[in-house]
């Protein structure tokens, strides 16, 4: 057992739409906690809460009760004026649609999450072309996103939502849009980032060929965690053979051993 | 990224293209109505303005220029004897029927001006000729006219003959630009032969038109003509001028229709503009909503949203206000003219600047409120 950094601390949370008997619970009592290094998959039947919560994290959405902690912080005292320094410095995003600006190349969609940083000109480009090597497409620096396909659009959105050096990364759906090999090497990107860096990665996702990438797998049903089973090196080691079995279903199953830390 | 506002609008050039033409539309269509209104209300009181008086003495009660009650001649020499007039003028307007060479009846404003020497008539009736000058007015039965009315008139050049109330009348000259706000054209004559046209007679007149001599305080000279001319008003040329422009704008109801049809001009204007503005903003809705997601404080986005409406509205209001400066400069060929004064058009952009601003506010009430269903769903 190695000991570990939580990055998201997730405790009673709940989330309510509406009031009184019409009240929809979205969320109910979530506990979750998400550990610096780890990459955890986020999974459930549409409708369980999984995009609640991960904006529930992401704070993009304010829990009815309950406490969420992003690296220590309490986010959930936080003023609104408060969370997009959260968000700037602590979260990255990456969407099942990539969410790219088309109206800016490759390189300005990485240098927009720099220029929030207030980190601009020479400093912004030997950044962004940092990432883009580190995602393979330095090449496609110029490009417009539109030129593009869906792997590619899917590396450049992790390599905007990595330019702020965030220590957590949200993902919902990130390999939905995208065929099997580039789905593969979609997330043995994320595996590799979240490892290398200790970077703490959510992934929501209702893909189970996935799940052979998961350090840990968490389930959502009704607005509750339904279960949690820890693939590795972290905690709660409870179903990892469950957890292979699904993973089985994507071939070229990822080298677990090299993931350990 | 001061760029990301202009990398918005210039990449979707189909859609930069759709906002444009409704912001030049709304320009247009704003600029067209407003300075036909302005047209319409200079034309009403035009000749009073460039009529080069200081005071004007008319009938108590008369207020538009078309219908003065005639008074006696005594009150000229009266008001000559004031203290402080340099001069008084008389003018006589009426309206009376022209028959064109063709036999066809015409009504006109008919002035009768005083014409001495040669150097124009009440000082500056009528402007701007063309072709003859005020002076030829002296000739027999001769008469001015605004070569806009030409065609109105039956007259296409110097020396032909009409008749005015029955009466030779001679073509002497011709102005440009001396427009009326009713339908009947300004004919310019002597006084005396206006009085021979309608048999009014030679003891009479219809204004005193008085200047004020130099240095002397304009307030003290009306006040003493007032006191000793009996039932008369004494008017500033402004004020005769607002008197005349209301009467016929909203008195008689002809210029409401005018100012209503600019101002739905306006109303149209702002929906239109309102409209292609928020749908622009709202077609990058889920790109605000996850430069949100990414950290983007609501004031880097209003910053961003902002400078869209701006630029767009800079662009469409230059764009509309050169087509309007077109088409007014093609309006001054015609009886009809459209103004555009200065204050018109700075107003104009402010108006399509805050309709811009605000059609952008509207839809970012949307943005700040950020929705997890927007930016997460593919």
């Amino acid at each position: 057992m190695i000991k570990v950094t939580v990055a998201i601390d997730v405790r009673g949370v709940t989330k309510t739409y509406g009031a009184g008997d019409a009240a929809v619970y979205a969320l109910k009592g979530v506990d979750l906690e998400v550990r610096a290094g780890e990459m955890l998959f986020l999974m459930g039947p549409s409708g369980s809460g999984k995009t609640t919560l991960l904006s529930i994290m992401g704070c993009i959405l304010r829990p009815s009760s309950g406490l969420v902690r992003i690296a220590g912080e309490d986010v959930t005292r936080m003023s609104e004026r408060q969370m997009p320094r959260v968000r700037l410095e602590r979260i990255g995003f990456i969407f099942q649609g990539f969410n790219l600006f088309p109206a800016l190349t490759v390189r300005e969609n990485i240098e927009l999450t720099l220029d929030l940083k207030g980190i601009r000109g020479r400093e912004a480009r030997h950044r962004s072309g940092d990432l883009l090597e580190r995602v393979g497409l330095l090449d496609k620096a110029g490009q417009w996103p539109a030129n593009l396909s869906g792997g590619q659009k899917q590396r450049v959105a992790i390599a905007r939502a990595l330019a702020g050096e965030p220590g957590i990364v949200l993902a919902d759906e990130p390999t939905a849009a995208l065929d099997g090999t580039t789905g593969r090497a979609i997330l043995d990107l994320l595996r590799e980032l979240a490892h290398e860096k200790g970077r703490a990665i959510v992934i929501v996702t209702h893909d189970n060929r996935a799940l052979a990438y998961a350090d840990r797998l968490v389930t959502i049903e009704d607005g509750h965690i339904s279960g949690g089973h820890g693939v590795r090196g972290v905690e709660n080691e409870e179903d990892v053979a469950g957890i292979g079995r699904i993973g089985s279903d994507w071939s070229g199953n990822p080298d677990h051993s090299s993931s350990s830390q | 990224m001061a760029s990301l506002a202009w990398r918005n609008l210039f990449h979707d050039r189909v859609r930069l293209v759709v906002t444009l033409v409704g912001i030049v539309f709304s320009v247009v269509l704003t600029a067209i109505q407003f300075g036909l209104f302005l047209g319409f209300v200079r034309a009403t009181a035009d000749i009073i303005h460039r009529s080069g008086a200081d005071l004007w003495v008319i009938t108590k009660g008369v207020v538009n220029l078309e219908n003065g009650i005639p008074f006696s001649e005594r009150k000229y020499f009266m008001a000559q004897g004031v203290a402080g007039v340099a001069d008084v003028r008389r003018l006589t307007v009426n309206f009376a029927t022209w028959k064109k060479p063709n036999g066809a009846d015409e009504s006109i404003l008919l002035l009768g001006v005083e014409v001495d020497g040669g150097l124009g008539g009440p000082w500056d009736l009528p402007w701007d000729l063309v072709e003859g000058e005020v002076a030829d007015l002296l000739q027999p039965d001769a008469v001015i006219i605004d070569e806009l009315y030409k065609e109105k008139l039956g007259v296409v050049k110097l020396g032909q003959v009409a008749e005015i109330m029955g009466q030779r009348a001679r073509v002497v000259g011709f102005t440009r630009g001396i427009r009326t706000f009713t339908t009947s054209p300004a004919v310019f004559t002597k006084v005396d032969r206006a009085r021979r046209y309608f048999g009014m007679p030679d003891d009479q007149t219809v204004y005193l038109l008085v200047r004020v001599a130099e240095g002397v305080d304009r307030e003290v000279v009306r006040r003493e003509i007032a006191a000793r001319l009996s039932y008369v008003d004494v008017l500033t040329t402004a004020e005769f001028g607002r008197k005349q422009a209301f009467y016929w704008m909203f008195e008689t109801g002809a210029g409401v229709s005018v100012l209503l049809a600019a101002l739905l001009g306006l109303v149209v204007g702002v929906v239109v503009v309102a409209q292609t503005i928020y749908a622009s903003t709202m077609d990058h809705l889920r790109e605000y909503g996850t430069l949100k997601a990414m950290g983007a404080t609501n004031g880097y986005l209003y910053g961003v949203i902002i400078r869209q409406a701006v630029i767009s509205a800079v662009i469409g209001y230059s764009i509309g206000i050169s087509i309007s400066l077109v088409v007014a400069a093609s309006s001054q060929k015609t009886t009809t003219a459209i103004f555009l004064p200065g204050w018109l058009l700075g107003a104009l952009f402010v108006v399509t600047l805050v309709m811009c601003i605000a059609a952008s506010m509207v839809s970012i009430n949307k943005v700040t409120r950020l929705d997890p269903a927007m930016i997460f769903k593919g």
